[in-house]
């Protein structure tokens, strides 16, 4: 009972936040606008436009970097962290602290995610998979997952929103960057291509292709199953590393 | 201020993360950004689909395979065949690919002819052409701005702990604070990141595109411009420092170009690209990098650097006004 007070305390605390609410809905918009303007005239019109192609990857990347970020605002910004603290003296298990900012940050951003998919889909006419789009949105949601509790790792390692904030993007930079989302590497070598499959985010990249254009759902379970695992590494470490004592 | 510099330094070894982050992480990804932005490891590729393989046309730019079967559409998507080429009955070329009209028929004149049209160029060409520096220095601004704003972070953690108002609160003057932050961040971001590009240079033999005097002098810039902005976030916003800043930092530098270039038509659109800061900047890296002098792009720099100056200053009032009203 209190974590659902809790949790549902945080979710009104993110929805409080108009940053976060535009990072999650408006930003991936302008990103899919602005990239598919960009590279139009790098795409033909007959198979997949430009727009099409960016509104996929511009969706794995808001999910992959600012859904992290979503979290850690939720867990450490200054407004929420006297509440915190009370709720550390308060009768509660302190993993149900972090679960609760995980949880309300998931269901802020698969609610944000459930409606930008069916609309691209839909009004914007990108092809999101068709009648497919419920699996690529499934797995945005598992990627979103992952951001969440990775999100709040960081929380858990560095203890101050500004600097989990601004070091937790460099390994996400890392990851989008070797997801191939922004400019493609896979012809730089071998051992870039190899080093590339460490990125769940290539992981994800390579999956919705196969769900969105070949209608192929083979990868599905096995990147589902990769990102609930490190998800649950995360948890873990959240788990050994989080002292409410020090939180502040 | 002296003092106020030197806290800094203090506070900055406690903080280990950060020092990871200035000393390690970053030069490493320059490395890797410099490593890799210098070439491809291999070309493009065209399958081609039939049975005689014997004549396959070779050209600079595409490398031709003869493939079995027709890939997938997710294979180029990923982009593991920039085309696939068959024949019709009738025995004219069909291309199949992602690219645009112009592609398609340079494809198609490389299979009748033998070789592409002359003045055909594809997106390694325009890369190269672009210039191998330009291309560095492009993917580098966007990590120094993020990297800018994330070593001024003690600035708004001293607000959010209070140790701000205490400070104002004492005989310093907030000028002395903030060239202090100032000075820190400008020395922080800007000699790892140099010493990476001398490194990545000497000791890997990397092709920079540029002497490595005037790479001092563009990153001088560069960073100038960097710090500025940081200050100017760290200042303005409240909250949310990080999350602004990427999105920001994201959208302005794709617009400026510093992935691909960009050009338009369109002139709303090309005001927008003139607008930003970054676009001047790439402006003046490129003709740098092909042989050009600073004093050719007077007006380039006169728009960064009034820019930062702009950003600098409404900050600085920003953070001063609302000192002078009692809101740390």
């Amino acid at each position: 009972m209190n974590f659902i007070k809790i949790a549902k305390r945080d979710l009104i605390n993110i929805l409080h936040n108009p940053a976060l609410i535009i990072s999650n809905t408006i930003l991936p918009l302008v990103l899919i606008g602005v990239l598919g303007f960009v590279t139009k005239s790098n795409f033909g019109t007959t198979l997949i436009n430009s727009y099409d192609y960016q509104g996929v990857n511009m969706l794995i990347l808001s999910v992959a970097l600012f859904v992290a970020i979503t979290t850690s605002n939720a867990f450490m910004e200054e407004k929420v962290m006297r509440g915190n603290m009370r709720i550390a003296y308060a009768p509660v298990r302190k993993f149900e602290m972090v679960m609760s900012k995980i949880v309300s940050s998931y269901v802020f951003i698969s609610i944000c995610y459930g409606l930008l998919v069916p609309f691209c889909q839909y009004v914007l006419g990108l092809n999101m998979g068709g009648g497919n789009f419920m699996w690529f949105l499934l797995l945005l949601n598992v990627l979103g997952f992952f951001g969440c509790c990775f999100g709040a790792m960081f929380c858990c390692i560095f203890r101050s929103e500004e600097q989990a904030n601004s070091i937790m993007q460099i390994p996400l930079f890392i990851f989008i960057f070797l997801g191939s989302v922004l400019i493609r590497i896979h012809r730089l070598g071998k051992v870039v291509n190899m080093i590339a499959n460490i990125s769940p985010v290539k992981w994800v990249v390579g999956c919705s292709y196969q769900i969105i254009y070949d209608n192929d759902l083979h990868l599905l379970m096995q990147v589902i199953a990769g990102l609930l695992a490190l998800s649950f590494l995360c948890l873990l470490v959240c788990g050994l590393l989080f002292k409410p004592e020090e939180y502040v | 201020m002296k003092n106020f510099l030197f806290n800094k330094f203090d506070r900055i070894l406690q903080k280990k993360a950060t020092i990871v982050l200035a000393l390690i992480v970053m030069p490493l990804m320059i490395v890797f950004a410099i490593y890799f932005s210098g070439h491809s490891a291999s070309k493009e590729l065209i399958g081609y689909l039939g049975a005689d393989i014997e004549h396959l046309p070779t050209c600079e730019q595409f490398e031709v395979v003869p493939i079995s079967e027709m890939p997938k559409l997710s294979q180029m998507v990923e982009g593991t065949y920039a085309a696939v080429v068959s024949k019709d009955d009738s025995g004219n070329y069909i291309v199949t690919t992602l690219k645009s009209e112009t592609d398609i028929e340079a494809i198609e004149t490389l299979f009748t002819t033998g070789r592409l049209p002359d003045d055909y160029k594809g997106d390694d060409a325009k890369r190269e052409e672009r210039g191998v520096g330009t291309n560095i220095l492009g993917f580098i601004t966007m990590l120094m701005i993020v990297q800018g704003v994330a070593l001024t972070s003690m600035y708004p953690e001293d607000r959010t702990l209070g140790a701000f108002r205490r400070i104002m609160t004492t005989d310093t003057s907030l000028s002395g604070y903030l060239s202090a932050q100032l000075i820190f961040t400008l020395l922080s971001l800007y000699i790892p990141t140099y010493l990476a590009i001398v490194l990545a240079k000497l000791c890997l033999g990397a092709d920079l595109g540029f002497s490595l005097g005037k790479v001092m002098i563009l990153l001088l810039i560069l960073t100038l411009f960097s710090v500025a902005f940081a200050l100017f976030i760290s200042s303005v916003l409240d909250r949310n420092i990080g999350l602004v800043t990427s999105g920001v930092s994201i959208i302005t530098c794709i617009l400026a170009g510093c992935f691909v270039p960009l050009s338009s038509e369109n002139k709303f659109l090309t005001a927008v690209y003139t607008v930003m800061p970054q676009k001047s900047y790439m402006e003046l890296v490129h003709g740098i990098e092909f042989g050009g002098s600073f004093a050719d792009y007077k007006g380039e720099l006169f728009y960064i650097f009034a820019l930062s100056l702009l950003l600098l200053v409404i900050g600085i009032t920003v953070i001063k006004s609302r000192t002078s009203k009692g809101v740390y």
